[in-house]
């Protein structure tokens, strides 16, 4: 848990520099993950999430600025990006958007072939990986395009883990699902994080995000606005609404009950801890009204 | 890679060429266009490249993004420039293992590419500072004529906005499949001709089944608010020639009027 992962140092980014359409996606982030660690990465639309999840994997270069795999600088002479790209995998938003191949067990294997694996090596990672997200058995042979939406997205979440990554990043994996892709996409996430990977995980929904992350980091304008335990972070509501997000309904419905005199404590967060925290509030107001 | 393509890109202003009426800033560039076709000596060439820079510099844009515009077609300007050189039969000025240049051919190539060059910036000219949605109005203006002819004028102009309006969203899409796949290791830089092709594969299919479905989206979105094509449709934006319409069209005329005495009565 303490071995940091992946560093940024003061990365900024600039798109199209230099030109009157610059934009300043990224200003001198700073930031560590550490090894094992579950990372919500929140922020309102435009707040440079995306611009920081690629980042990670070195599909865009800072304009100023380092980022760290394992202390030494991917942009270094002699780091192979390919190399960086294989240990970190990075799952879009929408990644059913790019399958390709003919059939889904072709498509999963597009990442260990570009790998240099051949043959069975190939179909060792594919079946693993298929497995991993609970898609065995015929759909392997099916067209990607013949599968179901949820399907679809697991497929695509299959591709980037048939390269085995050390760190997952999912920019909204949930999007656009209905509720029972989102448990499935999401229930899978989860799994592979106790499987010992390390998950960065960009949302928009509060209670995915209070529900699986160990840690919150809060985009706003390019920078990091907050970084801590769900706990920490949801406690302040009322500065997360100001900037446009929201808090997980728990911790609305606590401070709703705050205001209106019960005493519970600011930074529920899970239904079941909301339930015992009015339950022991309610008792302690009844004793005193004896 | 997909970035820096002139096409569309307008840049917003408001100079007098940008206020012009789109139809007759279409007129004037057809104009110009054929003009620059009438005649191949230098000083044609001259009035027609003194046309454009004063055209330029009346718009405001910078020289430097319509010098910009003629790097996609650099390749084909080489070209031209060393067909003409080699090809030419004349008085011979060096030679390059088999192939001959000559003077006549020098003459020739750089006349040819001066002609090109001309031609992209006077249209760049034009689509730098025409929005698109103005460009599609007066095309369509200017081929209603045609529509007893059986020319689908509304329906081209409907089509070439639909086409334009894409293809920002056609290249974001583009970097984002690349991306994702460049995630998953593909490499679209190295390797032979064949193997870039190959690698291609992977950008283009995605590419394909996503505009095949935003087409499929856009229609029925274009039928659920009652399209039904160019009949007794009215215009939010109704087109009108002013006096700089009139202005810059004699301009022009006039442009095209020297370079046709210099053609046939010099």
């Amino acid at each position: 848990m303490s071995k940091p992962l992946i560093s940024l140092e003061a990365v900024t980014h600039t798109y199209t520099p230099g030109t009157s359409f610059a934009v300043t996606a990224l200003d001198q982030v700073s930031l560590t993950i550490h090894k094992g660690e579950f990372v919500g990465l929140i922020g309102p639309t435009g707040s440079g999430k995306s611009t920081l999840v690629q980042h990670l994997n070195g599909l865009l270069r800072p304009t100023s600025g380092h980022v760290r795999l394992e202390g030494r600088d991917i942009w270094e002479r002699g780091m192979s990006l390919k190399q960086v790209r294989q240990r970190i995998g990075l799952v879009f938003q929408y990644p059913e958007h790019q399958l390709f191949d003919e059939t889904v067990a072709a498509d999963v294997g597009f990442g260990p072939r570009n790998a240099g694996l051949t043959g069975q090596a190939v179909e060792d990672r594919v079946t693993e990986a298929l497995a991993l997200v609970g898609l065995g058995g015929a759909l392997a042979d099916r067209s990607p395009f013949a599968l179901s939406g949820g399907q679809m997205r697991r497929a695509a979440l299959a591709g980037v883990l048939a390269m085995r990554p050390e760190v997952l990043v999912l920019d909204e994996p949930a999007s656009g699902l209905d509720p029972r892709g989102r448990d499935e996409i999401l229930g899978h996430v989860l799994g592979l994080h106790r499987l010992g990977l390390t998950v960065v995980l960009v949302s928009h929904n509060m209670e995915d995000i209070a529900r699986l992350a160990t840690r919150i980091v809060v985009m706003h304008q390019g920078r990091v606005l907050m970084d801590g335990t769900a706990r920490e972070v949801f406690a302040r509501t009322d500065a997360l609404e100001a900037v446009g997000l929201s808090a997980p309904p728990m911790t609305l419905l606590a401070r709703e009950l705050r205001r209106r005199g019960l005493a519970v404590p600011p930074d529920l967060i899970s239904v079941d801890e909301g339930f015992q925290a009015v339950l022991k509030a309610l008792g302690k107001e009844a004793r005193q009204g004896a | 890679m997909l970035r820096g393509l002139p096409i569309g890109q307008f840049i917003p202003g408001t100079s007098p060429i940008h206020r012009m009426d789109p139809r007759a800033k279409i007129a004037a560039v057809m104009l110009a266009i054929l003009t620059l076709f009438i005649h191949t000596s230098p000083l044609s060439y001259a009035v027609m490249t003194l046309f454009v820079a004063l055209a330029v510099g009346l718009s405001g844009v910078s020289p430097g993004l319509i010098i910009r515009g003629l790097r996609p077609v650099l390749f084909i300007l080489l070209l031209t420039v060393s067909l003409h050189l080699f090809l030419t039969r004349g008085e011979v000025l060096f030679t390059l293992g088999p192939l001959v240049a000559t003077r006549e051919g020098l003459r020739q190539g750089v006349l040819m590419g001066w002609r090109i060059a001309v031609l992209i910036a006077v249209t760049s000219l034009l689509t730098l500072t025409t929005s698109p949605i103005s460009l599609t109005d007066g095309l369509e203006a200017l081929l209603k004529p045609w529509r007893r002819l059986g020319v689908p004028a509304h329906e081209l102009a409907m089509m070439m906005t639909i086409a334009l309006r894409f293809i920002p969203t056609l290249m974001e899409e583009a970097d984002k499949v690349m991306k994702a796949q460049m995630a998953r290791g593909a490499d679209f830089a190295s390797g032979n001709l064949l193997q870039r092709a190959r690698s291609l594969i992977p950008l283009l299919v995605p590419l394909f089944v996503g505009a095949f479905r935003r087409a499929d989206e856009l229609a029925l979105a274009m039928e659920a608010r009652g399209y039904r094509g160019g009949d007794h449709r009215t215009r939010l934006r109704v087109l009108r020639a002013t006096y700089v319409d009139a202005a810059a069209l004699a301009v022009t005329g006039a442009f095209s009027a020297v370079v046709i005495y210099l053609r046939f009565w010099r």
